[in-house]
């Protein structure tokens, strides 16, 4: 099931439809108001997945791994990040749901497992546009770097590493489909992290560079500080713009972070300044030579702990603080 | 006694919310047509001199005062620094639904009709300046998905309990709901009961929020009806300038280095128990406890007005059992 943004596609479908739902609907929303239940339901996909329809051919699935853009028009599918490996047979089910069109690219915005897990066979179902010896799967692009990160990993299929890549010191590498153009730039967050931008739809896939359930994840282990996570959302305000100045009307670019819901560049610039007083509260209390396990304790996230944090999970709070603050421990060294 | 009476009329507002959304829940369950919409259509004017403080100069710096907030919020609250507004890229975003409760001015309601069977589909609801606006669906239309931005306007739907119009807004952007600092989270619920009497609106708006409140923040008004005056709101278009903050920077104090969160007690000898808010400081047990210090503190107080001297909005007067010293302002 694919649900659509308020206002971009709202369904007013016909009045009988309208009064059947009315008595649920709202039904739904007093109980909400009671504090019986969540009143935001959620639209599942296929599996646990659920499809958002953000612009007229543009979508987001979420539910396995970090959220996967797909962009569809008459050249084919192209995908910004293939999920785990366990999710694919459920993610490729949901693309067929948006367009029967073979996946051109695979676009990965990072090299972390919840990006490119479900690379190969993902890219094996599709087909590319181009002759062999490409082929005969979609190509898969992303940062130089991936690869470097995809040749740690012991047993990692090969069909899934990238077909094309660009290097970060490039200004951006484009392509033009589906009548988009389609912008990959390096964000600094980490070494192989991308912007992917779709300039017609407006969209930006963030990747790990902002995450709406947690703290970003800081890649120490591949070039990543509290430094360029902060330089990224500089950068991502660059290319974000609000709607002004008809800021009555409009949301400006779309945001797709690695989890959560669609952002603005409202919530590009709250995640920002979340960034820049974290590292500099942590950085004083290091100026006052405090431990890192001070430092913990004198919780320096606390105004953002119950929005972002975690005590459980792949990535914790205390995990969070810990990579500011070796980051900024490295930055002083060097 | 005083709990008692404290417990008595949050236990009021809390009945009066439920028996509203008692009756919202019984006219949900009637088909759309059967529900009967009340016109509440119009310029509705705020008096002047309600909370005037909060709509007008703002609060105090520290002073949260009344709000049932956690320390998550209190660390945010005590970071902030005004110059954050200025911000390039902060500098046309607005405030959000709660700029309905403690915006500086008034309010307009009008129908959207249906084109096909001119039954009325939703109320839009303006305030004066400085947010989106708020369009409260009555046609029943489902929650927007969890995956789905928040917009400026917001997500509201409404369902009239008598003459009562009840909405419930989610889907709301993180701004500020005192403008001193405090936020609520994009997590926060809206609910707003809008009473119509005559000529006379009675609004209450309850914010929840599971990131930075510990209860439910009440905020009442009353509004009057303008029929002779339009409510025009300033939608502005907006164009980034420069406010003295350059691209990139964000103005905050570190913890513990922000000079003006004494000025609670600089000012009006609020202690900072009490001007550290919380939920404790909602109910009128707080009065004596403060009352109890201010007496005995007196002594050490300016006796001379410093601060908003001419405008009612001067440190309280001595209390009769302070002795002689003047403390009436006066100052400047």
């Amino acid at each position: 099931m694919t649900a659509k943004i308020p206002g971009e596609a709202v369904t007013q479908a016909t009045r009988a439809i309208v009064h059947r739902v009315v008595a649920v609907a709202l039904s739904v929303v007093m109980l909400g108001v009671l504090g019986t239940i969540s009143a935001r339901a959620a639209q599942p996909g296929n599996g646990d997945l659920e499809t958002l329809k953000v612009r007229q051919n543009f979508y987001i699935i979420a539910g396995d791994g970090d959220n996967v853009g797909v962009q569809v028009g008459r050249d084919g599918v192209v995908l910004v990040n293939a999920g785990t490996a366990a999710g694919v047979p459920d993610l490729l089910a949901a693309v067929k749901n948006i367009s029967p069109l073979p996946i051109r690219y695979v676009i990965d915005s990072g090299g972390g497992a919840a990006i490119t897990g479900g690379n190969a066979a993902v890219a094996a179902a599709g087909q590319t546009l181009f002759n062999p010896p490409k082929g005969p799967g979609a190509e898969i692009f992303a940062s130089a770097s991936v690869i470097e990160q995809l040749a740690e990993i012991d047993g990692y299929p090969s069909n899934g590493w990238p077909t094309d890549t660009y290097l970060p010191q490039e200004a951006l590498r484009s392509f033009y489909v589906n009548d988009e153009p389609v912008v990959l730039t390096h964000a600094p967050a980490a070494d192989g992290d991308s912007f992917v931008q779709f300039r017609r739809s407006d969209v930006v896939m963030a990747g790990e560079v902002m995450d709406m359930t947690r703290f970003p994840v800081i890649d120490l282990a591949h070039g990543g500080s509290i430094g360029g996570e902060i330089a990224a959302l500089n950068d991502l305000l660059q290319i974000a713009l609000p709607p002004s100045p008809f800021i009555y009307e409009y949301n400006g670019t779309y945001v797709i972070p690695a989890h959560g819901r669609v952002s603005d560049q409202w919530e590009v610039v709250d995640y920002r300044d979340m960034m820049v007083i974290i590292r500099d509260t942590i950085a004083d209390m290091m100026r006052r030579h405090m431990s890192l396990e001070q430092i913990e304790a004198a919780d320096p996230v606390k105004a953002y702990e119950g929005r972002f944090g975690s005590t459980t999970g792949p990535w914790t709070t205390n995990m969070f603080v810990a990579a500011v603050y070796h980051s900024l421990q490295a930055a002083k060294k060097k | 006694m005083a709990r008692n009476n404290s417990q008595f009329r949050v236990n009021s507002l809390r009945g009066m919310m439920t028996v509203a959304v008692a009756l919202a829940f019984g006219a949900a369950a009637l088909p759309l047509q059967a529900q009967e919409q009340y016109d509440i259509s119009g310029s509705w004017v705020a008096p002047g001199t309600q909370n005037i403080m909060e709509r007008a100069a703002g609060p105090v710096a520290g002073n949260f005062l009344g709000m049932p907030i956690n320390d998550g919020e209190r660390t945010l609250a005590d970071s902030y620094n005004s110059g954050m507004l200025a911000e390039p890229e902060r500098i046309c975003q607005l405030y959000n639904q709660w700029e309905l409760a403690d915006g500086p001015w008034n309010l307009r309601f009008w129908p959207q009709v249906s084109p096909y069977t001119r039954e009325i589909v939703a109320w839009v609801i303006e305030g004066t300046e400085s947010q989106a606006g708020t369009t409260v669906w009555m046609d029943g239309r489902s929650q927007p998905s969890k995956l789905a931005p928040h917009d400026r306007a917001a997500f509201s739907t409404g369902s009239w309990a008598g003459n009562m119009l009840v909405v419930h807004t989610t889907d709301m952007k993180s701004a500020p709901i005192r403008r001193n600092g405090v936020f609520n989270s994009d997590e926060a619920t809206m609910t707003d009961i809008f009473s119509p009497h005559g000529d006379l609106l009675t609004a209450t708006y309850v914010m929840e929020d599971p990131v930075y409140l510990t209860e439910p923040y009440i905020y009442a008004r009353s509004y009057d009806r303008s029929p002779e005056r339009s409510v025009s709101p300033h939608w502005d278009p907006c164009i980034v300038n420069y406010e003295g903050v350059d691209e990139g920077n964000v103005p905050f104090y570190l913890p513990g280095k922000n000079p003006l969160l004494s000025q609670m007690m600089q000012i009006y000898h609020i202690p900072e128990y009490a001007s550290q808010g919380g939920a404790e400081t909602m109910y009128p047990e707080i009065r004596d406890k403060m009352k109890a210090q201010f007496v005995a503190s007196y002594h050490t107080f300016p006796k001379k007005c410093t601060l908003y001297c001419s405008t009612g909005f001067a440190p309280p007067p001595p209390p009769k059992t302070a002795g002689k010293a003047s403390a009436s302002g006066g100052g400047d």
